[in-house]
């Protein structure tokens, strides 16, 4: 009993922190209806400030509860000046932008600012200081609780106490709500909406900031800690209700306790428990515990350039020899890269398998890794643990994909835009932490070792025809789906879900199907993908595979056909390239996405496109006739 | 039975507004039936309980008998009742064919099929129906590319595609030009006495709705005002209240 | 001057709703816009209040162009806008629907603080610290009247004002419009029927299928029924 209530006050002070971030992510997102994906580098940056400000240079230490508590705060507004200058720089260009836009945007950044992490304050975890005057612990029950967390259990209150007088006291939180409501009639009433969102960002960077530093005595710095932030506040804010501050204090804390007691009584669940509660939540109040349902209006994907046709007997014709000649690899190249280029080929499924979800399907995923993961661990079982052959691997890494996007897909289609995003990152995660966490079947971190290939195909180059072949064919098929009548069903969904519903078509039930669909495919990927290693660990399920699979997409462009696997052979051979120049690949890719976002949304086909356009135009007829 | 609809004591309230309160009128076989009133009377509700869109919250809406009150609009589509878009929703990425073959393969329930290629499915009755709205030469086009009131009538051909016995059209001719409103309208009423089908449709412009309607109900502040052939509702008093304003203010002089 | 419009075209997607609107506003003139429903008219405020992003030809607002400019830039120049929906800010209180719309004072034009906008909708008095949604259709029209006043504008645009409103509320609006006509505010308001232009505007424009079809006198106007036929009633 004395234990539970400890452990209760435990998760108490961290539900502090996370309502700090999650504050902060929920009122940008109220005001200017981006999802901050930074957010959780926000915190970090706060954490590392925090530190280098209160032990790192040495001169705080000395100065007592003011030296650190004004290290705290020193960190916190500089990360806030920061948040205003990403706001002005980047996120103002792309307010108006597809929602997928924005989340790709914030991520880039999140990447960038990992690896500038690493850059300045190394790779290894700092100790912060404990602040000083709450170093001790206090009794409670006969049970020891660090004074700190009490410090924290009271920061929270006093945080949303703080903001609510800002919002409800100040003119410019009077500002912010009416903008959270209507942002055009602010506007209409002479308020500069720019100001504003440079303003609400600044303040939402500053809590996120303020969210990191506070940790530092609790607990090391490191350079991780922005991805597992980042998907615990979007699940507060997400149960909270997108834009509503005190929903996010009551799902921080019940986030925070469910980590606390979840830790106890399902030692190995603790974070399925979370997202699970989290599905439930946003099955039974698809807008949160406080939220309200909003029209979203803001498309999730760009429409498509012009008409998609089907390849024709020339297209066909293109592609096999395409495949012909790309069999011959193995005769010219040796051994490591024809290796490369298979992955490359799994890589191009793997993305092939998303643009049906996104470009197709119009569903914007950031967890399509989980099914090509389960796809990875579903042959890896079939291999390890059966003995079965390859085929039957590579059949039932597809069918555990399958499987696993059912039941994710039921949930998710029930949503749309931002929200079912959301939502597949968390289901990959839940995927994830079960393979992380289930050592008997999954080994874990340590993952299953061993699968290879059956004897016919063990060797590179036959590995290579084999993976040619299924990558080929399944491609194939992904294209054939896109002009079959289920294809144009989903499209229908996708272009105009009024009109779908007013011919008959049943969008939950055909996005059901696409979700599934797209995800078996993955998992024939992954498949493939854990015989080319022979080995799988459960990183092939994170989020940077999703990302990789999203960049892949994008950059060969969203709206067109051909774009995944273009964009999956130009993203791979840059990867490998700029990998083999630097260490930095992450602040590289970061930047490429960010730059594709801004400069090329229709990715490599669409830059193409508009230069051809431009060239043949020259100067075409200006002014601003609108389109006809 | 003479009624393609039989609508009863149809109420929706938003909040603290009514906006539609007590709503019942019959479109009868082979009728074209406008529903007007000022912004805010309603229309769009009461259209959007017709088409499935809103829920009622309380009354019958009877399509040839059956209730259709609360069904979602792909169950309505099913019973038999085409729709138009007052703003066009059509299917972007596909071409004016396509538009329509996709509603003819649903009509076909055939959307499941993951196999054939569909382009040429029900690639004929596509033809004809845009050749019945004088579309046909454009059929290859992408619908993205085409005039407004191309769009107007390619919603026509794709609402026809299950062979209703209802249509339902929600400012058939907004955003048209003049000239082409009427020729719409003419085209819709030939369609209308050719297949024998029901039309309810709201409308703003007043030159269709004299023009083409049989008859008018006309709604204010979400209730039925009046109801009549288009010159017994020009010259109700009621009516002209609600468009002139004719009833004097209390206190302000002049 | 204050308003003066010269071929104003309009685009909502590809559907062309203005066609070459040209007339003008005196300072301190009001005039009514007139129409049928979807004539056009809240789309010509929209477009004058920079919230319809594809526009064509010149408006100029005391000399200022302001097409293409954003809406709190011309906000800013003294141009007060209240909608057709009202858009209230249903979670702020009646004071803070009001903060949000304080500007600071301009030379020239009345100002308008919050113990006079009461005076001038006595029905806002008690309702100071009630939330906008809990307000009656009519309370929120006074108030979004109000809201923009507190932007000291010299002229307001008003889509629609007796919407929806009990005939007794309409004869409150009509007195509190006269009262800003009297202080020197230019009002140019769109109307559905004649209700308020005929008591409150002395000039009537009226549009028809986005096209300006009548500029004369409210009287003139009222006088002829044969303009009724045609662009107003049915």
């Amino acid at each position: 009993m004395d234990f539970l209530v400890i452990q209760a006050l435990t998760g108490l002070a961290s539900a502090s922190s996370l309502f700090l971030v999650a504050s902060g992510l929920t009122l940008i997102f109220g005001v200017t209806r981006i999802v901050n994906f930074a957010h959780g580098s926000l915190f970090m940056l706060g954490a590392y400030g925090a530190w280098t400000f209160t032990s790192g240079l040495g001169w705080a230490a000395h100065a007592g509860p003011l030296g650190f508590w004004g290290g705290v705060l020193l960190s916190a507004l500089a990360v806030a000046a920061l948040g205003a200058l990403v706001e002005v720089v980047l996120l103002r260009r792309i307010y108006q932008a597809p929602a997928l836009f924005p989340l790709l945007a914030t991520f880039g950044l999140a990447l960038m600012i990992e690896d500038l992490v690493r850059l300045v304050w190394g790779p290894e975890d700092l100790l912060g200081p404990r602040a000083p005057g709450l170093e001790g612990a206090v009794t409670i029950l006969g049970q020891k609780l660090p004074a700190y967390d009490l410090a924290l259990i009271a920061l929270g209150p006093m945080v949303l106490a703080g903001l609510w007088w800002v919002l409800h006291r100040t003119h410019w939180g009077v500002l912010v709500r009416a903008a959270t409501q209507d942002r055009a009639m602010v506007g209409a009433l002479g308020v500069d909406q720019s100001r504003l969102f440079t303003g609400v960002f600044a303040l939402g960077a500053f809590l996120a900031a303020l969210g990191g530093a506070v940790q530092v005595p609790r607990e090391a710095v490191h350079h991780a800690l922005d991805m597992q932030v980042i998907v615990e506040a979007f699940v507060i804010v997400v149960v909270g209700g997108l834009g509503n501050v005190v929903g996010a204090f009551l799902a921080a804390v019940l986030v925070a306790e469910l980590n606390a007691f979840g830790i106890l009584l399902f030692p190995r669940i603790g974070l399925v428990l979370l997202f699970l509660v989290m599905a439930v939540v946003l099955v039974l109040r698809p807008h949160g515990l406080l939220g309200r349902p909003e029209g979203e209006t803001r498309a999730a994907v760009p429409p498509t350039a012009g008409c998609w046709r089907p390849a024709g007997a020339t297209g066909w014709a293109v592609g096999l020899a395409l495949a012909g000649l790309l069999a011959l690899l193995p005769l010219v190249a040796d051994a490591y890269v024809v290796s490369v280029a298979a992955e490359i080929l799994i890589f191009a499924l793997f993305a092939a398998s998303l643009h049906l979800m996104m470009g197709v399907g119009g569903m914007v995923s950031f967890g399509h890794a989980a099914w090509f993961g389960l796809g990875a661990y579903g042959a890896a079982l079939a291999a390890l643990g059966l003995g079965a052959p390859m085929a039957v691997g590579l059949v039932a890494g597809p069918l555990l994909a399958v499987a696993g996007a059912t039941v994710a897909g039921w949930f998710c289609v029930r949503l749309s835009g931002v929200f079912l995003a959301m939502l597949t990152l968390a289901f990959a995660q839940i995927a994830w932490s079960v393979v992380f966490q289930w050592h008997e079947v999954t080994g874990g971190d340590n993952g299953l070792l061993g699968i290879w290939p059956d004897r016919w195909a063990s060797d590179p180059a036959a590995f290579y025809w084999v993976s040619l072949a299924v990558c080929g064919v399944a491609i194939a098929l992904l294209r054939s789906i896109v002009f079959s009548p289920f294809g144009y069903a989903l499209r229908a969904c996708r272009d105009s879900v009024a009109r779908a519903e007013a011919i008959g078509i049943d969008r939950v039930r055909v996005q059901w199907l696409g979700f599934v669909m797209a995800g078996g495919f993955a998992g024939l990927a992954g498949a493939l993908y854990a015989y080319l290693k022979g080995s799988v660990f459960p990183e092939a399920m994170a989020i940077p595979v999703s990302i990789d699979g999203l960049v892949m997409v994008l950059l060969g462009g969203l709206t067109t056909l051909v774009g995944p696997v273009v964009g999956a052979v130009a993203y791979k051979t840059l990867a490998i390239v700029v990998s083999s120049w630097t260490d930095h690949w992450p602040l590289v890719l970061g930047g490429l996405i960010v730059l594709l976002v801004i400069a090329a949304p229709d990715g490599l086909a669409g830059l193409a496109r508009r230069v051809a356009r431009a060239a043949s135009r020259g100067a075409g007829p200006g002014g601003r006739e609108p389109a006809s | 039975m003479t009624a393609a609809l039989e609508v009863h004591g149809l109420r929706k309230r938003f909040g603290g507004v009514r906006a539609v309160d007590d709503v019942g009128f019959t479109l009868a076989i082979g009728e074209m039936l406008a529903l007007i009133g000022p912004n805010g009377a309603g229309k769009s509700t009461c259209f959007n309980m017709l088409t499935g869109q809103v829920r009622p919250d309380t009354g019958a809406i009877r399509l040839f008998g059956r209730d259709i009150a609360g069904l979602p609009p792909r169950r309505i589509w099913r019973l038999g009742v085409g729709r138009t878009f007052q703003v066009t929703a059509t299917f972007g990425s596909m071409t004016v064919a396509e538009n329509v073959q996709v509603a003819l393969m649903s009509h076909h329930r055939r959307l499941r099929w993951p196999w054939p290629r569909a382009d040429r499915l029900d690639a004929g009755p596509a033809r004809d129906l845009l050749a019945l709205v004088g579309m046909a030469d454009q059929a290859e086009r992408g619908c993205g590319l085409l005039a407004y009131g191309d769009l107007k009538r390619l919603e026509l051909a794709i609402a026809l595609a299950n062979d209703p016995r209802v249509l339902l059209m929600d400012e058939p001719t907004a955003g048209m030009a003049p000239r082409e409103r009427a020729a719409l309208m003419d085209l819709t009423a030939r369609i209308v006495a050719e297949r024998g089908l029901s039309v309810l449709f709201t409308e703003h412009d007043m030159d269709v709705v004299f023009g083409h309607a049989d008859r008018v109900l006309v709604l204010d502040r979400g209730r039925l005002v009046a109801e009549g052939t288009p010159d017994e509702v020009r010259a109700d008093a009621r009516v002209r209240a609600v468009y002139l304003g004719d009833r004097p203010p209390s206190e302000a002089g002049p | 001057m204050t308003l003066e419009v010269r071929g104003l075209s309009a685009w909502r997607g590809r559907a062309r709703i203005l066609h070459d609107l040209s007339f003008s506003v005196a300072a301190g003139e009001a005039v009514a816009l007139l129409g049928r429903n979807g004539a056009g008219k809240t789309s010509t405020l929209g477009a004058l209040m920079g919230l319809i992003p594809e526009t064509r030809g010149d408006a100029r607002f005391n000399g200022v162009p302001i097409l293409g400019l954003p809406s709190h830039r011309i906000a800013r120049l003294g141009v007060g806008y209240v909608p057709e929906d009202r858009r209230i800010f249903t979670d702020l209180t009646v004071n803070e629907n009001l903060a949000v719309g304080r500007r600071p004072p301009r030379p020239g034009v009345p100002v308008w603080t919050i113990e006079r906008l009461v005076t001038l909708f006595p029905s806002l008095a008690g309702l100071r610290d009630r939330r906008g949604g809990q307000m009656s259709g009519g309370e929120q029209q006074m108030l979004t009247i109000a809201r923009t006043l507190m932007g000291n504008p010299s002229l307001v645009l008003l889509d629609d004002p007796s919407e929806g409103l009990a005939p007794r509320v309409v004869d409150h609006m009509i007195q509190a419009l006269r009262s800003m006509k009297t202080e020197g505010v230019g009002l140019l308001l769109s109307d559905q029927s004649l209700t308020v232009a005929r008591h409150v505007c002395d000039r009537a424009i009226v549009i028809e299928k986005g096209r300006l079809v009548h500029d004369g006198s409210v009287a003139a106007l009222d006088a002829d029924p044969a303009l009724h036929g045609a662009f107003l009633a049915l």
